[in-house]
């Protein structure tokens, strides 16, 4: 009995500690990057201002979508929510938050060719921080994984992996200037740029990111906002049918295919590596898109 | 159902929870089914491998053990036993490996022989549990202890859920007492065990797991990087190995601990060791002990002439290469550790004592032997003699800054964290929190750990390294 005691003891001990540092560490740092807006995240999610064409994504929505030239050349409010590494999910989260707070006129989705596979489903991480905050995350949370409905009420489990990148964002606070863009400067000097082909699909379309596909093109019906799926410029020949056009071609969502999109001069101009566009690329690709939704009379 | 998984933490916890409801004597009933339950998990049909590996053990050991004529062919009966479960564990390991090489140096000498390849999945734990028998089986033959009469204690000590998957490799006469009447489940063993357990994890999820992100990145683009990245990648290869396969060994070693039984400690901080001996004294113990009693002894061990010697180190370290893994870079690995002994065999340097040395020449020291065992590392985690000889090239020519990203900061808190634990553990025992003597502080310490996990962890990669071995 003794023993009994002495190990329940020690246990409380060790509940009492984690359950400490977890409520401490959860208020504090919940706070700061809550109230200081120093994400871009926050900062889209708190600004009063509303832009009418939004562009959701990974980094490629990031690096190709110059903003900033869309308002000074084009005098068209746009945001760049663009976020390196990040699939279906993380979209469907960022886009059900935005959507309750914001109403732009358009949103650009720009795709991967293969994020259906899922392999980045559990990317919707960095969005952990804000859960009790906004609770449209947690549907999407919950949904990728259900044992996420326990493992978050830990305040460390929803920094896990990810506290020295929030710290980072706390010391380098988001340039609200850069409208989102992040413009990539030169040729990777990682790519050799040697066009890529895939003939054939080489994943299986994932459940959980075929409903949040299904998720944001409903969302965006329910908000009333025109959602167009882009498949933005890519350094490869992609010859099998695409499993995201099927799927929105189904729902009704305009789906922009400008995988094949060039320039009249080397792919190393223009391509950072095979996935991206550099600086330049981006101002025309940009300046190519604008024109085409201002002829389809879409903005 | 991996270690790293939630199910097994519920699994854990319901066996631990039943375990301690029933009588001592009764036990080892309630963890035969929960071993096979675990294993069945795995793969069910590889269940029937083990079952039979587990019975031929069990009728040869008692075969041993007869009067009479029996005893006339003790040595074939042995010998038989061993070779069931080897043969098992090289249709499904090494078949492969040996046809292709056939082939390919038939094809040298252009003749092309195309032999059948086995599209098997290796069974989990083969290595493992296939080595558990045959030393059991040579310790009932060396009369070192009387085998085990009942079958369903033999099961266990083969397949003990803990201990299958990556070991530690079992002794008979160290853990089948335990099984059949464990330790009362007491403090010290309980929370003990509870902080191996926590320890292991926070080495595999906060250490290997997030090393490896960085590690697979840089090898896997080699020809992108420069030299120093790669060196850098190489060093924290060395230690992601380590993390992932010491980390295994202690949720095990704690797992079981929760349950009432002691297993082989089976690593013992390897990179401080002082020589190449020292570091296989620290590294996965049980397996080199494994091979110390069945292999170098049978062939002579050191009791030798000095040539017979090293001819026994390098063909030991050899087979331990082979086991590692089916290919070429596994053999060359054990080889290179092989002739390393026999260097420090020859020139004596084993016999340098730490007590002589001092703090400052033993860290020398200590640094020198992880350089060389880090080079070493490198044949073991590239595959072929291209990616080798890139690696080399670049490290020895190309120069430059290294590629840090900030994902790396997670992972060199958590380095920090265990090379103060390690060495605090290695030169001032007395001072280690987590073992204190004060409950307070020791259970404070378990917590930080705790938090440390939840804050650090990779909880979505779920294998180990030497699963694949």
């Amino acid at each position: 009995m003794k023993q009994l005691y002495k190990i329940l003891l020690a246990l409380s001990i060790v509940t009492a500690t984690v359950a400490t540092i977890d409520c401490t560490f959860g208020l504090v740092i919940g706070r700061l990057l809550y109230s200081s807006r120093q994400t871009k995240f926050s900062y889209a999610i708190h600004s009063l201002e509303n832009p009418s064409l939004v562009i959701f994504g990974s980094s490629r929505a990031e690096n190709h979508y110059d903003t900033p030239f869309i308002r000074d050349s084009l005098d068209i409010d746009a945001f760049n929510f663009g976020e390196p590494g990040r699939g279906l999910t993380y979209h469907d989260a960022a886009i059900r938050v935005y959507l309750q707070r914001h109403s732009p006129k358009v949103i650009l989705l720009d795709l991967l060719a293969d994020d259906l596979s899922g392999q980045i489903n559990n990317r919707v991480k960095p969005l952990y921080p804000y859960i009790d905050i906004f609770p449209e995350i947690k549907t999407v949370a919950y949904a990728t994984d259900p044992h996420n409905k326990y493992l978050l009420k830990s305040h460390l489990l929803r920094y896990n992996s990810d506290i020295f990148d929030q710290a980072k964002k706390l010391r380098h606070p988001y340039n609200p200037k850069s409208k989102g863009y992040t413009p990539l400067r030169r040729t990777s000097s990682y790519n050799d740029l040697e066009e890529k082909e895939y003939n054939t699909r080489e994943y299986v379309v994932d459940d959980i990111a075929k409903r949040s596909l299904i998720d944001i093109i409903e969302v965006c019906k329910l908000h009333g906002v025109k959602l167009i799926v882009v498949y933005s410029p890519e350094y490869a020949k992609r010859n099998y049918q695409i499993p995201i056009t099927t799927i929105c071609d189904s729902l009704g969502v305009q789906v922009i295919n400008d995988l094949d999109f060039r320039l009249n001069m080397p792919a190393s101009e223009y391509f950072y590596d095979n996935r991206h566009l550099n600086k330049f690329g981006a101002r025309e690709y940009t300046r190519h898109i604008i024109n085409k939704l201002k002829r389809d009379s879409i903005l | 159902m991996s270690f790293t998984s939630l199910n097994f933490l519920v699994f854990l916890l319901a066996v631990i929870v039943i375990n301690y409801c029933l009588s001592r004597n009764t036990r080892w009933i309630f963890l035969l089914a929960a071993s096979y339950y675990f294993y069945l998990n795995w793969q069910p049909i590889y269940a029937v491998l083990l079952l039979l590996t587990t019975v031929s053990t069990y009728i040869c050991s008692l075969l041993m053990t007869g009067t009479g004529r029996v005893q006339k062919y003790k040595k074939t009966i042995c010998t038989i036993g061993c070779i069931f479960p080897l043969a098992i564990l090289g249709l499904f390991k090494y078949h492969n490996f040996v046809t292709t090489s056939i082939s390919n140096a038939l094809s040298s000498l252009n003749l092309h022989v195309d032999f059948p390849q086995l599209n098997l999945l290796m069974p989990i734990g083969i290595s493992f549990y296939t080595f558990t028998a045959v030393g059991y089986l040579i310790d009932i033959y060396r009369n070192k202890y009387k085998p085990e009469r009942n079958f369903f204690i033999l099961s266990l000590f083969i397949g003990f859920f803990a201990q299958i998957a990556s070991g530690p490799i079992p002794r008979g006469q160290q853990l089948i007492p335990q099984l059949r009447k464990p330790d009362n489940l007491g403090y010290d063993n309980v929370i003990g065990g509870l902080r191996s357990l926590l320890w292991g994890y926070f080495m595999k999820l906060c250490v290997a797991n997030r090393v490896a992100i960085y590690v697979d990145a840089i090898y896997g683009n080699m020809n992108h990087h420069n030299g120093t990245t790669l060196l850098l990648a190489s060093v924290l290869y060395s230690i992601q190995i380590y993390c992932d396969f010491a980390g295994y060994s202690l949720i095990a070693i704690g797992a079981a601990r929760m349950l009432g039984i002691n297993l082989i400690e089976n690593f013992k901080r390897p990179y401080f060791a002082t020589s190449i001996k020292d570091f296989w004294s620290r590294w996965h113990i049980s397996l080199s002990t494994w091979f110390r009693d069945y292999v170098y002894i049978p062939l002579g061990g050191n009791r030798v002439s000095r040539s017979r010697n090293v001819f026994n180190l390098i063909v030991t370290f050899l087979i331990s290469g082979l086991w590692h893994g089916s290919a070429w870079n596994f053999i060359l690995w054990g080889g290179m550790h092989g002739v390393g002994q026999s260097v420090e065999k020859l020139t004596g340097n084993r016999k340098r004592k730490r007590a002589v040395s001092g703090m400052y020449p033993l860290l020398v020291q200590v640094i020198i032997v992880f350089v060389i065992i880090n080079f070493l590392w490198v044949f073991f985690r590239l595959e072929t003699v291209n990616d080798i000889t890139t690696f080399f090239s670049k490290v020895l020519t190309e120069f430059g800054t290294p590629f840090i990203h900030i994902s790396l900061a997670s992972g060199g808190l958590s380095i920090i964290i265990l090379l103060m634990k390690d060495f605090i553990d290695e030169f001032y025992p007395s001072l280690t929190l987590l073992n204190s003597h004060n409950i307070i502080v020791s259970n404070l310490a378990t917590g930080f750990l705790l938090a440390l996990i939840f804050l650090l962890g990779v909880f979505d990669s779920t294998s180990f390294i030497y699963f694949q071995f």
